[in-house]
């Protein structure tokens, strides 16, 4: 039976994961207006980047053997030129283009990597593991946390300090922030919109791979669509916190996973499967009561 | 006779299947300030637009410095010289007065002179000095017109684009930014394209107005020509021989 | 001069829906001379997709929101089928968690499709009632997530959908002429809600929203009824490929129908009803030549084929060109009409000045904002 502080840090745990996907997906959303479906795709490559192109049924090892610092360096490196590859070929030549069109396009690009990915290392699950020093338990008096837990928790408010203090202090911080809240009146004080939209892809990306590094350590599998749950939860968590709001994107995160964990361990038995249902309900019944989200800013205007 | 500094030439620009300027053209000279006066729906912000990159011409050209800049991305436009204050101002205001005002800085290259710059700036508009740390949001709105000015020439602009300048303003404020304006031009030399709605203050600040409507140039002259103001209410508002030549709507 | 239309200047005006079903009932003709049965096939499936994605332009198309979540209507029409008249004697061994009267009944097939339609539409009015509200990008994620969840409740709720393993015994009652005639009947409903005034109070919104809102438009409304519409057909089209197959599962009506059925509505003309039907024939061609060229074709001595997947990602680049050089579609965004001059023409932005970020078109609206400036700022 575990301890309410126990269920509280998993539950913290799981928000950090979806809070930083959140603002993977808000970045990009605040300065593109695209909402971008490629995105859990990202995630994904995140993963298959650290074993060989093979469509062999065990995963051969190829980063993923690295010592961790140049593991996380090169994956992230590699979701960044894949993200900015996507940039230049699909989302650049719309860039006068609706955010409908947008996301319908980014759909279409999210169809096209998933099925590379499955022509290039084959459609079915593989097993991957790393870090496995993660899954001890790091026992603190009457707590016994899995140290992926805290290492989740640590990392996330790590990168959470260390963009807030990007966007506050660097210069393409500011220009970002600017072009956010508008973008052409940012343009026509000199700041160069293909700038500041790869600086948003490139962040992106790093938080994409990122999570799903840590999503890896968890589950232990890739798979094509590893990034599709993750990535549905951060659109969720952006439109209940409040569309175009970073700081809303990591409230909806925390509030997923936190609220997702309570109701898991609340939740009857038989009824644990549908929890993900639950969930998708209480944010209908948030959003029926604040459609433009929990947080809302001055600067979150939006246009359809 | 001093080179123009800005040439706009037969420009048309469409929205759409909308034509919301059918060939304009225009001049303005280094140090000069022209005002470009019409009634609402004329085209006058479309034309600002286009002259700063915002929006792509379908037709006609647009000179700068000598170089031509119909079809260059606003933010080229921007960094050579031509920079625009906006209607409705426009101030970032999830952002620091400082921040606005540092957001056109990023393109110069002599970071020892956009210091200086900025000192100055705080110099001639002090409200913004005292109010540097604020957010944006948080100024009245002729604090705002003049963080929008201190804004645009930061970006280390020769001429200003100057969209309305008046609007929302409570007339006293009115006349601040217009005096504001003017030294821009004696102190710092910056040229001036004011679109502006009313004729008398057109008149009070320019050199030279255009009158536009629907699209068109109805009528251009100095502004003691114009002094009277007789010929520019007929051109305003469509008096007079100038209307036979009009076609109907596009 | 009598003062009612003539019956051909009638006709005239309303080709489109007219054209666009001799152009199935052609589909459907040619079949018949084939004596193919995999053509056959072929075409009942393209038929079917009509129906679907004519649905789906219902919604779209009219309200210009995008909806991710159709699929999950058509498995809930499918399932709904399967739960009428599927399997009379095994069904109790199934699906155990099914009420009783349901297990005790079997409805016949023509109802049974009418009711899915109706359960599907049913089950939009809930959803829709709340995320109609949300603005359009938002809404699309929330569609994209009732996807998701539909489908984990499916997978889940094995005593009810026999989960992910499949429903077999629905009794075959799709042929194409069945599902030619519900793709008509599909079609000329569209037709009529698009030019009826429900349709165009949603198409001023899908311009302009604010603009449509201050004329009175009830934009949620409108929304709530297109999207509750679609919902039915998309129902309808479960059903009849239940009856169709005759065996469903939860798999099926997933990321991969929605896909493809996306992309036959934007390569089609997203904003037409013609572009929907249009898009389902020209890639449904598409696929069939992808398909055989996977196969492999004879070229003298060697064969060649393509690798499996291409397939796929061929839809994937054709979708994603299409929108970045004919975002309009095959179609242009406009109705197919007879004779082919633009009767019907629904004029479109020729450049896509007014995007997100841009500033809207100059005087009255932004006079307006003046306006209101000025009370709210002296000084």
């Amino acid at each position: 039976m575990a301890s309410a502080l126990q269920i509280l840090i998993d539950g913290i745990s799981v928000g950090s994961l979806y809070a930083l996907a959140a603002l993977g997906v808000g970045l990009v959303f605040g300065v593109l207006r695209l909402v971008n479906f490629a995105y859990g795709d990202f995630i994904t490559v995140g993963s298959y980047a650290l074993i060989v192109p093979s469509a062999s049924i065990t995963a051969i090892m190829f980063i993923g053997d690295w010592p961790w610092p140049l593991l996380v360096i090169a994956s992230a490196i590699i979701v960044m030129i894949v993200a900015l590859i996507c940039d230049f070929l699909v989302f650049r030549p719309l860039r006068q283009a609706s955010p409908a069109v947008l996301m319908i396009a980014s759909f279409g690009l999210s169809y096209v990597i998933q099925n590379a990915i499955i022509i290039i290392y084959n459609a079915r699950p593989k097993a991957v593991g790393i870090w496995p020093g993660l899954a001890e338990a790091i026992t603190v008096g009457d707590l016994r946390v899995p140290g992926l837990q805290v290492v989740t928790i640590v990392v996330a408010l790590g990168l959470l300090a260390a963009l807030v203090l990007f966007l506050r202090k660097s210069r393409f911080g500011v220009q970002m922030r600017a072009a956010a809240e508008d973008f052409q009146m940012a343009r026509m004080l000199g700041v160069q919109a293909n700038t500041v939209i790869g600086t948003a892809f490139v962040i992106s990306a790093f938080l994409a791979a990122i999570v799903s590094l840590l999503f890896l350590c968890q589950v232990g599998v890739v798979s094509f669509h590893m990034g599709t749950q993750l990535m549905l939860i951060a659109f969720i968590a952006t439109v209940i916190g409040g569309m175009g709001s970073l700081v809303g994107a990591v409230v909806g995160g925390y509030a997923i996973g936190i609220g997702g964990t309570l109701l898991q361990v609340m939740l009857p038995e038989n009824l644990r499967y549908f929890r993900d249902a639950f969930v998708f309900g209480a944010v209908i019944i948030i959003l029926l009561a604040r459609p433009q989200g929990l947080v809302v800013t001055r600067a979150a205007r939006e246009r359809v | 006779m001093t080179a123009a500094m800005l040439e706009v030439a037969d420009i048309h620009v469409h929205y759409g299947r909308l034509a919301a300027v059918r060939g304009v053209s225009l001049a303005v000279a280094p140090g000069e300030i022209v005002c470009l006066v019409g009634p609402n729906g004329a085209g006058k912000s479309t034309t600002l637009l286009t002259i700063a990159g915002v929006l792509p011409p379908t037709r006609g050209t647009v000179t700068f410095d000598g170089s031509a800049m119909a079809g260059l991305p606003a933010e080229v436009v921007a960094r050579r010289g031509l920079s625009m204050v906006p209607e409705g101002r426009r101030v970032f205001s999830s952002l620091t007065v400082e921040e606005n005002l540092r957001i056109g800085t990023y393109g110069r290259r002599d970071r020892q002179a956009v210091e200086r710059d900025l000192v100055r700036i705080y110099d001639e508009f002090p409200v913004l000095a005292s109010r540097r740390s604020m957010r944006a949001a948080k100024l009245s709105g002729g604090e705002q017109q003049q963080l929008a000015i201190g804004r645009a020439l930061l970006t280390g602009a020769k001429l200003l684009l100057v969209d309305e300048p008046s609007l929302g303003l409570a007339p006293m404020m009115v006349e601040r930014v217009y005096d504001i304006l003017r030294d821009v031009r004696q102190k710092r030399g910056v040229t001036l394209l004011i679109v502006e709605e009313s004729t008398e203050r057109a008149v009070d600040v320019a050199d030279r107005v255009y009158v536009l409507r629907r699209g068109l140039i109805e009528l251009e002259g100095t502004s003691e020509e114009l002094a009277d103001g007789e010929r520019l209410h007929e051109a305003y508002f469509g008096f007079g021989a100038a209307t036979a030549s009009h076609g109907g709507p596009t | 001069m009598s003062r009612t239309m003539t019956l051909g200047s009638a006709l005239r005006l309303h080709s489109t829906p007219i054209v666009l079903s001799l152009v199935l009932v052609l589909i459907a003709l040619v079949a018949t001379a084939f004596h193919s049965s995999s053509f056959d096939r072929t075409v009942v499936d393209l038929l079917i997709r009509v129906v679907f994605v004519v649905g789906l332009y219902i919604f779209i198309g009219n309200s210009g929101v995008v909806s991710f979540g159709h699929a999950a209507f058509m498995m809930i029409g499918a399932y709904a089928t399967g739960w009428q008249d599927c399997c009379s004697m095994t069904k109790s061994f199934f699906m155990p968690g099914l009420p009783q009267f349901m297990l005790d009944t079997t409805v016949p097939p023509p109802i049974a499709t009418f009711i899915s339609g109706l359960f599907a539409a049913f089950f939009a009015l809930l959803v829709g009632a709340a995320i109609m509200r949300l603005s359009g990008i938002a809404a699309s994620i929330a569609t994209f997530a009732m996807l998701v969840v539909v489908n984990v409740v499916y997978s889940n709720w094995d005593s009810v959908t026999a989960g992910t393993s499949t429903m077999t015994g629905i009794p075959a009652f799709t042929d194409r002429w069945v599902a030619l005639l519900v793709a008509v009947f599909a079609i000329f409903v569209a037709y009529l809600y698009q030019i009826s005034r429900f349709g165009l109070m949603l198409r001023t919104s899908r311009e302009d929203e604010i603009a449509a809102k201050a004329s009175g438009v009830d934009v949620i409304g409108q929304r709530l009824l297109a999207f509750i519409l679609s919902a039915f057909f998309a129902g309808l089209a479960g059903s009849l490929y239940a009856h169709f197959l005759g065996t469903i599962s939860v798999n099926a009506f997933y990321l991969d129908l929605t896909f493809i059925t996306l992309a036959m509505l934007v390569v089609g003309g997203m904003n037409s009803l013609s572009g929907a039907v249009i898009g389902v024939v020209c890639i449904s061609a598409l696929v069939e030549i992808l398909r055989q060229l996977e196969r492999g074709i004879e070229i003298g001595s060697a064969s060649i084929a393509l690798p499996g997947g291409a397939q796929e990602i061929g839809l994937g680049i054709a979708m994603v060109l299409v929108l970045i050089f004919r975002q309009r579609g095959i179609t242009g965004n406009q109705e197919i009409t007879w004779p082919l001059s633009r009767a019907m023409e629904k004029p479109e932005r020729t450049r896509d000045v007014d995007r997100a970020q841009t500033t809207s078109p100059p005087p009255p609206a932004s006079r307006w904002r003046h306006q209101s400036k000025v009370i709210k700022q002296e000084g």
